[in-house]
Protein backbone atom coordinates (compact mmCIF):
# COMPACT_ATOMS: atom_id res chain seq x y z
CA UNK A 1 0.00 0.00 0.00
CA UNK A 2 2.83 2.78 0.23
CA UNK A 3 3.78 2.43 -3.38
CA UNK A 4 -0.03 3.15 -3.91
CA UNK A 5 -0.77 6.95 -5.10
CA UNK A 6 -1.65 8.92 -2.02
CA UNK A 7 -4.26 10.75 -3.89
CA UNK A 8 -5.95 10.69 -7.04
CA UNK A 9 -8.97 12.58 -7.72
CA UNK A 10 -10.34 12.33 -11.00
CA UNK A 11 -12.95 15.04 -12.30
CA UNK A 12 -14.70 15.53 -8.44
CA UNK A 13 -18.01 16.92 -7.90
CA UNK A 14 -19.43 18.00 -3.98
CA UNK A 15 -22.65 19.00 -3.56
CA UNK A 16 -25.01 19.46 0.11
CA UNK A 17 -28.47 19.02 -0.52
CA UNK A 18 -28.10 19.65 -3.84
CA UNK A 19 -26.82 22.62 -4.33
CA UNK A 20 -23.12 22.29 -5.93
CA UNK A 21 -20.37 23.80 -3.66
CA UNK A 22 -17.24 22.04 -5.69
CA UNK A 23 -16.80 20.83 -9.10
CA UNK A 24 -14.11 19.76 -11.86
CA UNK A 25 -11.34 18.82 -9.52
CA UNK A 26 -8.93 16.43 -10.80
CA UNK A 27 -5.15 15.98 -9.80
CA UNK A 28 -3.06 13.50 -8.23
CA UNK A 29 -0.69 13.35 -5.43
CA UNK A 30 2.82 11.50 -5.48
CA UNK A 31 4.28 10.06 -2.09
CA UNK A 32 6.46 13.04 -0.42
CA UNK A 33 4.56 15.75 -2.31
CA UNK A 34 2.85 18.84 -0.06
CA UNK A 35 0.09 20.48 -2.18
CA UNK A 36 -1.38 23.86 -1.35
CA UNK A 37 -5.02 24.63 -1.83
CA UNK A 38 -5.38 27.99 -2.04
CA UNK A 39 -8.60 30.36 -2.94
CA UNK A 40 -10.80 32.94 -1.68
CA UNK A 41 -13.58 32.23 1.81
CA UNK A 42 -16.09 29.93 0.35
CA UNK A 43 -14.00 28.27 -2.78
CA UNK A 44 -14.46 25.08 -1.37
CA UNK A 45 -11.50 24.43 0.58
CA UNK A 46 -12.71 22.69 3.63
CA UNK A 47 -14.93 20.78 1.16
CA UNK A 48 -12.15 19.46 -0.49
CA UNK A 49 -10.29 18.16 2.38
CA UNK A 50 -13.86 16.73 3.53
CA UNK A 51 -14.14 14.89 0.46
CA UNK A 52 -10.56 13.37 1.04
CA UNK A 53 -11.88 11.79 4.54
CA UNK A 54 -14.77 10.72 2.83
CA UNK A 55 -16.83 13.30 4.92
CA UNK A 56 -18.73 14.99 2.16
CA UNK A 57 -21.05 13.61 -0.61
CA UNK A 58 -19.55 13.37 -4.30
CA UNK A 59 -21.88 13.52 -6.79
CA UNK A 60 -19.85 13.06 -9.33
CA UNK A 61 -15.97 11.67 -10.23
CA UNK A 62 -13.92 10.02 -7.45
CA UNK A 63 -11.51 10.43 -4.73
CA UNK A 64 -9.14 7.50 -4.28
CA UNK A 65 -6.47 7.83 -0.96
CA UNK A 66 -3.85 5.63 -0.79
CA UNK A 67 -5.49 3.25 -3.50
CA UNK A 68 -8.36 2.71 -1.56
CA UNK A 69 -11.95 4.13 -1.15
CA UNK A 70 -11.55 7.47 1.70
CA UNK A 71 -13.81 5.68 4.43
CA UNK A 72 -11.26 2.92 4.12
CA UNK A 73 -7.95 4.46 4.07
CA UNK A 74 -9.49 7.19 6.96
CA UNK A 75 -6.79 5.28 9.81
CA UNK A 76 -4.08 6.01 7.18
CA UNK A 77 -4.69 9.85 6.88
CA UNK A 78 -4.42 12.65 9.73
CA UNK A 79 -6.55 15.63 10.06
CA UNK A 80 -5.01 18.46 11.39
CA UNK A 81 -8.02 20.92 12.14
CA UNK A 82 -7.94 25.14 12.93
CA UNK A 83 -6.24 25.46 16.98
CA UNK A 84 -8.67 28.03 17.39
CA UNK A 85 -11.50 25.87 16.73
CA UNK A 86 -11.20 23.95 19.32
CA UNK A 87 -12.02 24.58 22.86
CA UNK A 88 -9.38 26.58 25.11
CA UNK A 89 -11.17 25.37 28.41
CA UNK A 90 -11.04 21.89 27.96
CA UNK A 91 -9.75 19.92 30.53
CA UNK A 92 -6.89 18.37 29.05
CA UNK A 93 -3.11 18.44 28.51
CA UNK A 94 -0.95 18.86 25.59
CA UNK A 95 0.62 15.17 25.83
CA UNK A 96 -3.14 14.18 26.06
CA UNK A 97 -4.00 15.38 22.99
CA UNK A 98 -0.87 14.05 20.71
CA UNK A 99 -1.75 10.71 22.43
CA UNK A 100 -4.90 10.88 20.68
CA UNK A 101 -3.13 10.18 17.54
CA UNK A 102 -2.55 6.88 18.60
CA UNK A 103 -6.31 6.09 19.82
CA UNK A 104 -7.15 3.95 16.57
CA UNK A 105 -3.95 1.90 16.76
CA UNK A 106 -4.95 1.11 20.21
CA UNK A 107 -8.53 0.13 19.72
CA UNK A 108 -11.76 0.30 21.42
CA UNK A 109 -11.86 -0.86 24.63
CA UNK A 110 -7.78 -0.61 25.30
CA UNK A 111 -5.76 1.52 26.97
CA UNK A 112 -2.34 3.22 25.01
CA UNK A 113 0.23 1.16 26.06
CA UNK A 114 4.52 2.13 26.73
CA UNK A 115 4.93 2.34 22.99
CA UNK A 116 1.70 4.70 22.35
CA UNK A 117 3.28 6.95 25.07
CA UNK A 118 7.28 6.97 23.66
CA UNK A 119 5.41 8.07 19.94
CA UNK A 120 3.31 10.41 21.64
CA UNK A 121 6.54 11.58 23.49
CA UNK A 122 8.44 11.38 20.56
CA UNK A 123 6.14 13.77 18.60
CA UNK A 124 6.16 16.38 21.07
CA UNK A 125 10.00 16.06 20.95
CA UNK A 126 9.44 17.15 17.04
CA UNK A 127 8.00 19.82 16.86
CA UNK A 128 9.64 21.48 20.17
CA UNK A 129 7.28 20.94 22.75
CA UNK A 130 8.79 18.52 25.05
CA UNK A 131 8.48 20.89 28.09
CA UNK A 132 4.96 21.75 27.80
CA UNK A 133 3.85 18.14 27.42
CA UNK A 134 1.81 18.65 30.87
CA UNK A 135 0.38 22.08 30.48
CA UNK A 136 -3.31 22.35 29.43
CA UNK A 137 -3.82 23.02 26.07
CA UNK A 138 -5.81 25.73 26.27
CA UNK A 139 -3.01 27.79 27.83
CA UNK A 140 -0.72 27.35 25.11
CA UNK A 141 0.08 29.97 22.16
CA UNK A 142 -1.75 29.81 19.46
CA UNK A 143 1.12 28.59 17.74
CA UNK A 144 2.10 26.01 20.02
CA UNK A 145 -0.97 24.86 19.78
CA UNK A 146 -1.01 24.29 16.37
CA UNK A 147 1.74 22.15 16.59
CA UNK A 148 0.67 19.64 19.43
CA UNK A 149 -2.25 18.70 16.39
CA UNK A 150 0.65 18.44 13.94
CA UNK A 151 1.97 16.32 16.97
CA UNK A 152 -1.23 14.25 17.15
CA UNK A 153 -0.97 14.09 13.52
CA UNK A 154 2.77 12.82 13.59
CA UNK A 155 2.30 10.26 16.35
CA UNK A 156 -0.60 8.50 13.93
CA UNK A 157 2.05 7.53 11.52
CA UNK A 158 -0.44 8.40 8.45
CA UNK A 159 0.86 8.48 5.26
CA UNK A 160 -1.34 11.33 4.10
CA UNK A 161 -1.74 14.83 6.01
CA UNK A 162 -4.58 17.19 6.20
CA UNK A 163 -3.91 20.73 7.36
CA UNK A 164 -6.97 23.08 7.38
CA UNK A 165 -5.28 26.95 7.83
CA UNK A 166 -2.58 25.71 9.84
CA UNK A 167 -1.11 29.25 10.00
CA UNK A 168 -4.03 31.13 11.10
CA UNK A 169 -2.94 33.38 13.99
CA UNK A 170 0.23 31.32 14.03
CA UNK A 171 3.71 32.99 15.29
CA UNK A 172 6.53 33.54 12.58
CA UNK A 173 9.02 31.07 15.22
CA UNK A 174 6.15 28.04 14.90
CA UNK A 175 5.37 29.04 11.32
CA UNK A 176 8.98 28.35 10.26
CA UNK A 177 8.83 24.81 12.78
CA UNK A 178 5.55 23.70 10.92
CA UNK A 179 7.45 24.31 7.87
CA UNK A 180 10.62 22.66 8.93
CA UNK A 181 8.36 19.27 10.33
CA UNK A 182 6.69 19.64 7.09
CA UNK A 183 10.19 19.10 5.24
CA UNK A 184 11.06 15.86 7.50
CA UNK A 185 7.90 14.44 7.18
CA UNK A 186 7.62 14.94 3.00
CA UNK A 187 11.44 13.48 3.18
CA UNK A 188 10.04 9.89 5.11
CA UNK A 189 7.41 10.04 1.95
CA UNK A 190 4.19 11.19 3.64
CA UNK A 191 2.48 13.54 1.29
CA UNK A 192 0.82 16.79 2.71
CA UNK A 193 -1.87 18.44 1.74
CA UNK A 194 -2.75 22.55 2.69
CA UNK A 195 -5.91 24.32 2.98
CA UNK A 196 -4.43 28.34 3.29
CA UNK A 197 -4.81 31.77 2.37
CA UNK A 198 -0.77 32.49 2.52
CA UNK A 199 0.93 32.80 -0.59
CA UNK A 200 4.19 33.05 0.80
CA UNK A 201 3.54 29.75 1.90
CA UNK A 202 2.69 27.93 -0.83
CA UNK A 203 5.65 28.85 -2.69
CA UNK A 204 8.03 28.24 0.50
CA UNK A 205 6.48 25.02 1.63
CA UNK A 206 4.86 23.03 -1.00
CA UNK A 207 5.83 21.13 -4.32
CA UNK A 208 1.98 21.81 -5.98
CA UNK A 209 -0.51 24.21 -5.82
CA UNK A 210 -3.92 23.90 -6.28
CA UNK A 211 -6.08 26.97 -7.04
CA UNK A 212 -9.93 26.50 -6.50
CA UNK A 213 -12.84 28.88 -6.44
CA UNK A 214 -16.30 26.48 -7.10
CA UNK A 215 -14.29 24.66 -9.31
CA UNK A 216 -10.69 24.12 -10.12
CA UNK A 217 -8.88 27.06 -11.77
CA UNK A 218 -5.55 25.61 -11.77
CA UNK A 219 -3.02 22.75 -10.83
CA UNK A 220 0.70 22.71 -10.94
CA UNK A 221 3.65 24.28 -9.39
CA UNK A 222 3.46 27.35 -7.27
CA UNK A 223 4.62 29.20 -9.33
CA UNK A 224 2.56 27.89 -12.43
CA UNK A 225 -0.61 28.32 -10.64
CA UNK A 226 -0.29 31.32 -8.19
CA UNK A 227 0.24 33.90 -11.50
CA UNK A 228 -1.68 37.02 -11.50
CA UNK A 229 -4.10 36.22 -14.21
CA UNK A 230 -5.01 32.75 -12.57
CA UNK A 231 -5.57 35.10 -8.71
CA UNK A 232 -7.40 37.18 -10.81
CA UNK A 233 -9.57 35.09 -11.88
CA UNK A 234 -10.13 33.31 -8.65
CA UNK A 235 -10.04 36.16 -6.54
CA UNK A 236 -11.14 39.09 -8.47
CA UNK A 237 -10.54 42.81 -7.85
CA UNK A 238 -8.86 41.49 -4.61
CA UNK A 239 -5.85 40.93 -6.15
CA UNK A 240 -2.81 43.20 -6.74
CA UNK A 241 0.70 42.96 -8.23
CA UNK A 242 3.15 45.19 -6.45
CA UNK A 243 6.01 47.16 -8.63
CA UNK A 244 8.37 44.20 -6.86
CA UNK A 245 6.71 41.44 -9.15
CA UNK A 246 5.02 39.42 -6.14
CA UNK A 247 1.50 39.36 -6.00
CA UNK A 248 -0.71 39.85 -2.74
CA UNK A 249 -4.17 39.75 -1.64
CA UNK A 250 -5.94 42.51 0.08
CA UNK A 251 -7.34 41.81 3.05
CA UNK A 252 -11.21 41.03 2.45
CA UNK A 253 -13.02 43.49 2.33
CA UNK A 254 -17.06 42.46 2.63
CA UNK B 1 -28.32 7.77 64.00
CA UNK B 2 -26.37 4.98 61.92
CA UNK B 3 -28.41 2.70 63.86
CA UNK B 4 -31.34 3.25 62.05
CA UNK B 5 -31.59 0.46 59.22
CA UNK B 6 -33.49 3.24 57.35
CA UNK B 7 -30.57 5.41 58.01
CA UNK B 8 -28.20 2.43 56.49
CA UNK B 9 -29.98 1.86 53.26
CA UNK B 10 -30.01 5.66 52.32
CA UNK B 11 -26.17 6.07 53.29
CA UNK B 12 -25.19 2.86 51.22
CA UNK B 13 -27.80 4.52 48.50
CA UNK B 14 -25.89 7.88 48.64
CA UNK B 15 -22.53 6.33 48.10
CA UNK B 16 -23.32 4.04 45.53
CA UNK B 17 -25.70 7.74 43.59
CA UNK B 18 -21.86 9.42 44.60
CA UNK B 19 -19.74 7.28 42.48
CA UNK B 20 -22.46 6.90 39.44
CA UNK B 21 -23.19 10.55 39.46
CA UNK B 22 -19.89 11.75 39.97
CA UNK B 23 -18.48 9.80 37.10
CA UNK B 24 -21.47 10.69 34.55
CA UNK B 25 -21.03 14.20 36.06
CA UNK B 26 -17.71 14.24 34.57
CA UNK B 27 -18.73 13.40 31.15
CA UNK B 28 -21.70 15.37 30.96
CA UNK B 29 -19.31 18.30 31.87
CA UNK B 30 -16.15 17.39 29.04
CA UNK B 31 -19.17 16.88 26.82
CA UNK B 32 -20.80 20.33 27.40
CA UNK B 33 -24.34 18.64 28.15
CA UNK B 34 -25.73 20.21 31.16
CA UNK B 35 -28.80 21.13 29.11
CA UNK B 36 -29.21 17.89 27.83
CA UNK B 37 -28.90 16.26 31.00
CA UNK B 38 -31.79 18.62 32.43
CA UNK B 39 -33.89 17.51 29.54
CA UNK B 40 -33.31 14.06 29.82
CA UNK B 41 -34.83 14.40 33.61
CA UNK B 42 -38.03 15.73 32.26
CA UNK B 43 -38.14 13.25 29.56
CA UNK B 44 -38.04 10.52 32.09
CA UNK B 45 -40.43 11.53 34.11
CA UNK B 46 -43.85 10.47 32.19
CA UNK B 47 -41.56 6.87 32.34
CA UNK B 48 -41.66 6.94 36.43
CA UNK B 49 -45.18 8.04 36.56
CA UNK B 50 -46.47 5.28 34.15
CA UNK B 51 -44.77 2.52 35.98
CA UNK B 52 -45.72 4.35 39.83
CA UNK B 53 -49.70 4.14 38.43
CA UNK B 54 -49.29 1.06 36.82
CA UNK B 55 -48.11 -0.92 39.80
CA UNK B 56 -44.93 -1.71 38.13
CA UNK B 57 -41.32 -1.07 38.95
CA UNK B 58 -40.03 2.87 38.37
CA UNK B 59 -36.98 1.28 37.40
CA UNK B 60 -38.62 -0.55 34.59
CA UNK B 61 -41.02 2.58 33.96
CA UNK B 62 -37.78 4.73 34.01
CA UNK B 63 -35.31 2.46 31.89
CA UNK B 64 -38.15 2.54 28.85
CA UNK B 65 -38.29 6.00 28.92
CA UNK B 66 -35.01 6.33 28.70
CA UNK B 67 -34.59 4.08 26.10
CA UNK B 68 -37.58 6.42 23.74
CA UNK B 69 -35.72 9.66 24.90
CA UNK B 70 -32.34 8.39 24.39
CA UNK B 71 -33.11 7.32 20.54
CA UNK B 72 -35.26 10.24 19.84
CA UNK B 73 -32.54 12.98 21.49
CA UNK B 74 -29.34 11.31 19.39
CA UNK B 75 -31.65 11.06 16.00
CA UNK B 76 -33.33 14.25 16.02
CA UNK B 77 -29.95 15.87 16.97
CA UNK B 78 -28.81 14.37 13.80
CA UNK B 79 -31.07 16.04 11.48
CA UNK B 80 -29.02 19.02 10.28
CA UNK B 81 -32.37 21.49 9.69
CA UNK B 82 -33.54 21.41 13.30
CA UNK B 83 -31.06 23.02 15.81
CA UNK B 84 -30.39 21.10 19.41
CA UNK B 85 -31.84 23.75 21.42
CA UNK B 86 -35.63 23.12 19.46
CA UNK B 87 -35.05 19.35 19.69
CA UNK B 88 -34.83 19.70 24.01
CA UNK B 89 -37.27 21.75 24.31
CA UNK B 90 -39.73 20.16 21.80
CA UNK B 91 -38.95 16.87 23.95
CA UNK B 92 -38.85 18.23 27.26
CA UNK B 93 -42.49 20.02 27.03
CA UNK B 94 -43.93 17.13 25.22
CA UNK B 95 -42.70 14.04 27.34
CA UNK B 96 -43.50 16.30 30.77
CA UNK B 97 -46.59 17.05 29.80
CA UNK B 98 -47.74 13.41 29.33
CA UNK B 99 -45.96 13.23 32.67
CA UNK B 100 -48.67 15.56 34.27
CA UNK B 101 -51.26 14.29 32.28
CA UNK B 102 -50.54 10.40 33.80
CA UNK B 103 -50.25 12.30 37.15
CA UNK B 104 -53.16 14.55 37.42
CA UNK B 105 -55.43 11.57 36.55
CA UNK B 106 -54.91 10.80 40.32
CA UNK B 107 -56.82 11.91 43.38
CA UNK B 108 -53.62 11.88 45.64
CA UNK B 109 -51.91 13.93 42.67
CA UNK B 110 -49.96 16.58 44.86
CA UNK B 111 -47.87 14.09 46.93
CA UNK B 112 -47.43 11.43 43.75
CA UNK B 113 -46.09 14.47 41.71
CA UNK B 114 -43.82 15.88 44.67
CA UNK B 115 -42.24 11.84 45.43
CA UNK B 116 -41.86 11.33 41.57
CA UNK B 117 -40.29 14.64 41.41
CA UNK B 118 -37.82 14.66 43.94
CA UNK B 119 -37.79 11.34 45.56
CA UNK B 120 -37.84 9.82 48.91
CA UNK B 121 -34.38 8.89 50.18
CA UNK B 122 -35.64 7.45 53.19
CA UNK B 123 -37.77 4.95 52.28
CA UNK B 124 -35.38 3.12 49.73
CA UNK B 125 -35.95 -0.18 50.42
CA UNK B 126 -33.29 -3.06 49.34
CA UNK B 127 -34.08 -3.87 45.67
CA UNK B 128 -33.70 -0.11 44.92
CA UNK B 129 -29.85 0.00 46.57
CA UNK B 130 -29.55 -3.46 44.14
CA UNK B 131 -30.47 -1.73 40.97
CA UNK B 132 -28.45 1.08 42.13
CA UNK B 133 -25.79 -0.76 42.66
CA UNK B 134 -25.88 -3.24 38.88
CA UNK B 135 -26.50 0.40 37.32
CA UNK B 136 -23.08 1.42 38.50
CA UNK B 137 -21.33 -1.39 37.82
CA UNK B 138 -22.17 -1.16 34.69
CA UNK B 139 -21.95 2.79 33.92
CA UNK B 140 -18.15 2.51 35.43
CA UNK B 141 -17.49 -0.31 33.28
CA UNK B 142 -18.68 1.38 30.38
CA UNK B 143 -16.61 4.56 31.03
CA UNK B 144 -13.47 2.21 31.59
CA UNK B 145 -14.41 1.05 27.97
CA UNK B 146 -15.01 3.53 26.07
CA UNK B 147 -13.59 6.94 28.06
CA UNK B 148 -10.61 7.65 25.96
CA UNK B 149 -13.12 7.77 22.90
CA UNK B 150 -15.39 9.94 24.90
CA UNK B 151 -12.53 12.21 25.74
CA UNK B 152 -11.89 12.77 22.30
CA UNK B 153 -15.10 12.96 20.56
CA UNK B 154 -15.58 15.94 22.96
CA UNK B 155 -12.13 17.97 22.14
CA UNK B 156 -12.35 17.33 18.81
CA UNK B 157 -15.24 16.20 16.77
CA UNK B 158 -14.36 17.02 13.34
CA UNK B 159 -10.74 14.75 13.71
CA UNK B 160 -12.55 12.27 15.33
CA UNK B 161 -14.71 11.93 12.39
CA UNK B 162 -12.08 12.09 10.68
CA UNK B 163 -10.64 8.89 12.12
CA UNK B 164 -13.16 7.00 10.94
CA UNK B 165 -15.19 6.82 14.42
CA UNK B 166 -19.08 6.78 14.17
CA UNK B 167 -20.05 10.01 16.33
CA UNK B 168 -24.10 9.39 16.56
CA UNK B 169 -22.83 6.02 18.59
CA UNK B 170 -20.88 7.34 21.12
CA UNK B 171 -23.51 10.47 21.62
CA UNK B 172 -25.62 7.67 22.37
CA UNK B 173 -24.05 5.80 24.54
CA UNK B 174 -23.58 9.18 26.44
CA UNK B 175 -27.17 10.15 26.45
CA UNK B 176 -27.35 6.39 27.65
CA UNK B 177 -25.55 6.69 30.82
CA UNK B 178 -26.66 9.64 31.61
CA UNK B 179 -30.64 8.23 31.32
CA UNK B 180 -29.03 5.32 33.30
CA UNK B 181 -28.07 7.46 36.51
CA UNK B 182 -31.36 9.18 36.07
CA UNK B 183 -33.35 5.83 36.29
CA UNK B 184 -30.73 4.94 39.30
CA UNK B 185 -31.70 8.01 41.28
CA UNK B 186 -34.87 8.38 40.32
CA UNK B 187 -36.75 7.04 43.37
CA UNK B 188 -34.26 8.41 45.60
CA UNK B 189 -33.37 12.21 45.11
CA UNK B 190 -36.30 12.00 42.12
CA UNK B 191 -36.07 13.42 38.57
CA UNK B 192 -36.40 17.21 38.90
CA UNK B 193 -33.15 16.92 41.86
CA UNK B 194 -30.75 14.50 40.19
CA UNK B 195 -30.02 17.09 37.30
CA UNK B 196 -27.87 18.63 40.23
CA UNK B 197 -26.11 15.53 40.93
CA UNK B 198 -25.18 15.55 37.27
CA UNK B 199 -23.96 19.20 36.88
CA UNK B 200 -22.91 21.00 40.11
CA UNK B 201 -20.84 18.42 42.12
CA UNK B 202 -18.65 18.34 38.12
CA UNK B 203 -18.47 22.21 37.80
CA UNK B 204 -17.30 22.45 40.97
CA UNK B 205 -14.39 19.83 40.76
CA UNK B 206 -13.66 22.08 37.73
CA UNK B 207 -12.81 24.49 39.54
CA UNK B 208 -9.98 23.28 41.21
CA UNK B 209 -8.38 20.57 38.84
CA UNK B 210 -7.76 21.02 34.95
CA UNK B 211 -7.22 17.01 34.93
CA UNK B 212 -10.50 14.65 34.11
CA UNK B 213 -9.28 11.92 36.08
CA UNK B 214 -8.93 14.08 38.84
CA UNK B 215 -12.02 15.84 38.12
CA UNK B 216 -14.21 12.72 38.38
CA UNK B 217 -12.76 11.76 41.74
CA UNK B 218 -13.33 15.15 43.09
CA UNK B 219 -17.21 15.02 41.40
CA UNK B 220 -17.83 11.53 43.69
CA UNK B 221 -15.66 12.64 47.09
CA UNK B 222 -17.76 15.63 46.75
CA UNK B 223 -21.48 13.98 46.31
CA UNK B 224 -20.27 11.95 48.48
CA UNK B 225 -19.57 14.27 51.57
CA UNK B 226 -22.62 16.49 50.68
CA UNK B 227 -24.68 13.46 50.41
CA UNK B 228 -23.73 12.26 54.38
CA UNK B 229 -24.30 15.99 55.52
CA UNK B 230 -27.35 15.94 53.57
CA UNK B 231 -28.87 12.93 55.32
CA UNK B 232 -27.20 13.94 58.69
CA UNK B 233 -29.08 17.50 58.83
CA UNK B 234 -32.27 15.82 57.54
CA UNK B 235 -32.15 13.26 60.34
CA UNK B 236 -31.14 15.79 63.22
CA UNK B 237 -33.96 18.14 61.99
CA UNK B 238 -36.81 15.61 61.85
CA UNK B 239 -35.83 13.88 65.09
CA UNK B 240 -34.40 16.49 67.55
CA UNK B 241 -36.28 19.28 65.98
CA UNK B 242 -39.59 17.72 64.45
CA UNK B 243 -38.75 19.65 61.24
CA UNK B 244 -39.11 17.81 57.80
CA UNK B 245 -36.90 18.77 55.51
CA UNK B 246 -36.48 16.00 52.68
CA UNK B 247 -32.78 14.43 52.24
CA UNK B 248 -32.57 14.99 48.58
CA UNK B 249 -32.90 18.98 48.60
CA UNK B 250 -30.50 19.24 51.57
CA UNK B 251 -28.15 17.04 49.64
CA UNK B 252 -29.03 19.72 46.26
CA UNK B 253 -28.66 22.99 48.78
CA UNK B 254 -25.46 21.92 50.30
CA UNK B 255 -23.79 20.86 47.38
CA UNK B 256 -24.83 24.25 45.42
CA UNK B 257 -23.55 25.63 48.68
CA UNK B 258 -19.90 24.32 48.20
CA UNK B 259 -19.60 25.12 44.48
CA UNK B 260 -20.70 29.03 45.40
CA UNK B 261 -18.31 29.31 48.05
CA UNK B 262 -15.32 27.69 45.67
CA UNK B 263 -16.54 29.80 42.51
CA UNK B 264 -16.41 32.99 44.43
CA UNK B 265 -12.94 31.87 45.86
CA UNK B 266 -11.79 31.28 42.53
CA UNK B 267 -13.28 34.32 41.23
CA UNK B 268 -11.41 36.53 44.10
CA UNK B 269 -7.79 34.82 43.55
CA UNK B 270 -8.01 35.30 39.88
CA UNK B 271 -8.89 38.56 40.31
CA UNK B 272 -6.26 39.83 42.84
CA UNK B 273 -3.89 38.07 41.12
CA UNK B 274 -4.47 40.14 38.18
CA UNK B 275 -4.40 43.28 40.05
CA UNK B 276 -0.53 41.73 41.66
CA UNK B 277 0.20 41.69 37.79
Amino acid sequence: MTDAQPLCIDSLAVAYDRDPVLHGVSFDLSPGSSLAVVGPNGAGKSTLLRAILGLVPVVHGSVSVLGLDPVAARRHVAYVPQADSLDPEFPIDAFGVVLQGRYRQVGWFRRPGRSDRAAARAALAEVGLSDRASSRFGTLSGGQRQRVLLARAIAQNARLLLLDEPFNGVDATSQQLLIDVMGRLRANGVAIVVSTHDLAFAHLACSEACLINGHMVGFGTPAEVLSSEHLAHAYGPAVHSLDNGTTVIAAHTH
Amino acid sequence: MLSEPFMQRALLEVLLLAIVSGCVGTVVLVRRHAFVADALTHTMFPGVAIAFFAGQSLFIGALVAAVVSTVLLTLLSSVRRVDDDSVLALLVATFFAAGVVVVSRRASFNSDLTSLLFGHLLTVDRSTIVQSAMVTVFVVVVLALVGKELVFRSFDPEAFRALGYRVLVLDAVTNALVALVIVAAARAIGTALVVALLVTPAATARLVSDRIPMIGLVSVGLIAACGVAGLALSYVASVDHDVRVEPGAAITVILTLVFGVLATTTLLTRHRRRIAA
